[in-house]
């Protein structure tokens, strides 16, 4: 299935290139002065975190254009974007704290910014289930939309609440109007590796989405999908 | 589908199953007594000396208005669920958005209810000055009611028909009910450590935000869970 | 000038971790659509 060759092809290399990410940021970048060797679990940690909330904000986009067009390919990039952003918010909440627990002396606190990462597991969480609990593929592409239209609402929300509660989290470094107070070589590696994620991102969801379209031929006809046979 | 008739028909919906809920008052009387059992298991287990009342009282009773919330909401569509109710209601020559008005202010009536016997046992029991600040201690709380309450009335339509719809709910509404939930327990603890209203006003405005904005959205994806 | 902090275990624990997770879901997907084609 072509789908699936070019999203494996794609992850093929997303892979590839992650090695040279990790190479580049754990020989060729400085380490910092005042966090030492852990501050490099931060070109991992973000490029997650961002493509965490993005992934999201585009199964709220998906959604909503589901609900108007009824189109089931805006249905399986939904289901696809959830599944991959989950994987990504694993990455956030496993690297965050332990980057947390060297640099602030614990592994997990309430500020604003790592809460804000869990609830956007929570939401996810709550989709794939919601998803996982709906027989009818058309009634569970309305649901699914629903939720992912609200989650999408709250991520606004949970935006302000950082703003409203500083705290322990590092302020944004780099994306602040002024220019980013971090040394070159280290804007380099982090550009490097949002730009890697984003192709795992992109190979990632074209293989889910081509699995959801194998699951659903599989069902209609009739020999059943690869375990739970989610769209 | 003109305004009058919508609050109309919306109240005609809520008054359906507030008549049922206080022909029966099983879930009512269950919920008061959590609430007096919470409140005196917390007072018999703390030492005053070591926690204060002021950092438990805030905590204690949104767990409890919490609790009565999410049962509420769990009941919300059960009762169409007997006798293919849910079809009657939506043959019914009402718009969609009356069903959800209907069920949300019934919902708020139960919780409501709750909230209005728990205030006064936590400053019976807790000690903690609530009349000082009841304007905007009552208004943090119905704020952050509304907030949870519509987004669980909108999900409850939804999970009521899937398999483990009871547990379903909580946790699809977890991230929606802990964000107003943290605003307001925030906004509580504040008021009744008698701080002034413009200290808590950023929380109360965040709350009258996330209630707008909530509810309209309910409304509009409201038949989306309901059309087949 | 203070020394670096000597924390290095935790930067090789994230790296870890982090690359466990994304080969693992890659690996997954893999072996999900190979399932999926083989009837």
């Amino acid at each position: 299935m072509r789908m699936l060759r070019v999203g494996r092809w794609i992850t093929g290399i997303a892979l590839l290139l992650l090695v040279g990410v990790y190479i580049r940021a754990l020989v060729f970048t400085p380490v910092e002065r005042l966090q030492g060797l852990a501050q490099k679990i931060y070109y991992l940690h973000v490029p997650a975190a961002i493509w965490t909330e993005t992934a999201i904000v585009l199964v709220g986009l998906a959604s909503a254009f589901y609900l108007f067009l009824k189109d089931p390919r805006l249905d399986r990039f939904a289901a696809a974007s959830a599944e991959v952003g989950i994987v990504f918010a694993g990455v956030v909440l496993t690297t965050g704290p332990i980057w947390g627990k060297p640099i602030w002396g614990t592994w997990w606190t309430w500020d604003a910014r790592l809460t804000s990462m869990l609830f956007l597991f929570l939401l996810y969480v709550g989709y794939l289930l919601l998803r996982s609990a709906v027989g009818d593929p058309a009634t569970r592409a309305r649901y699914a939309a629903v939720l992912g239209i609200c989650g999408m609402c709250l991520v606004p929300f949970i935006h302000f609440s950082v703003y409203l509660f500083p705290t322990l989290h590092p302020m944004p470094i780099m994306m602040k109007p002024s220019p980013p107070s971090m040394p070159g070589s280290m804007v380099v590696t982090s550009l490097f590796s949002v730009g890697v994620f984003t192709l795992l991102y992109v190979g990632f969801v074209v293989q889910r989405y081509a699995l959801s379209y194998l699951g659903e031929q599989l069902e209609a006809s009739g020999e059943g999908g690869s375990g739970k046979g989610d769209g | 589908m003109r305004s009058p008739d919508l609050l109309r028909h919306a109240w005609a919906v809520a008054s359906k199953d507030l008549l049922v809920e206080f022909r029966s008052r099983t879930a009512i009387v269950s919920v008061a007594v959590f609430v007096v059992l919470v409140f005196v298991v917390f007072q018999f287990g703390h030492d005053p000396t070591a926690v204060s009342n002021f950092d438990l009282a805030p905590s204690i009773l949104w767990v409890t208005f919490t609790f009565a919330a999410i049962l509420a909401l769990n009941r919300a569509f059960q009762l169409e669920l007997e006798n293919q109710a849910l079809e009657g209601l939506l043959l019914a020559p009402i718009g969609r958005g009356s069903i959800y008005l209907g069920k949300l202010i019934a919902n708020l009536a139960f919780v409501a209810t709750i909230e209005l016997i728990g205030l006064p046992l936590l400053a019976l029991f807790f000690n903690v000055p609530v009349l000082p600040c009841l304007g905007p201690l009552a208004a943090t709380i119905a704020l952050a009611t509304v907030g949870f309450v519509a987004v669980g009335t909108l999900f409850s339509a939804m999970t009521v028909r899937t398999r483990f719809a009871e547990l379903l709910l909580p946790v699809l509404l977890l991230p929606f009910m802990i964000l107003p939930l943290w605003w307001a327990v925030l906004a509580t603890g504040r008021l009744l450590a008698s701080r002034p209203l413009s200290e808590v006003a950023g929380w109360l405005n965040m709350l009258a935000v996330y209630d707008v904005v909530f509810v309209t959205i309910a409304l509009l994806l409201f038949p989306a869970t309901v059309n087949e | 000038m203070q020394d670096v902090p000597q924390n290095g275990g935790y930067m090789i624990a994230a790296y870890v971790v982090a690359a466990v997770i994304i080969v693992g879901y890659a690996l997954s997907l893999y072996l999900r659509a190979r399932r999926s084609l083989r009837p």
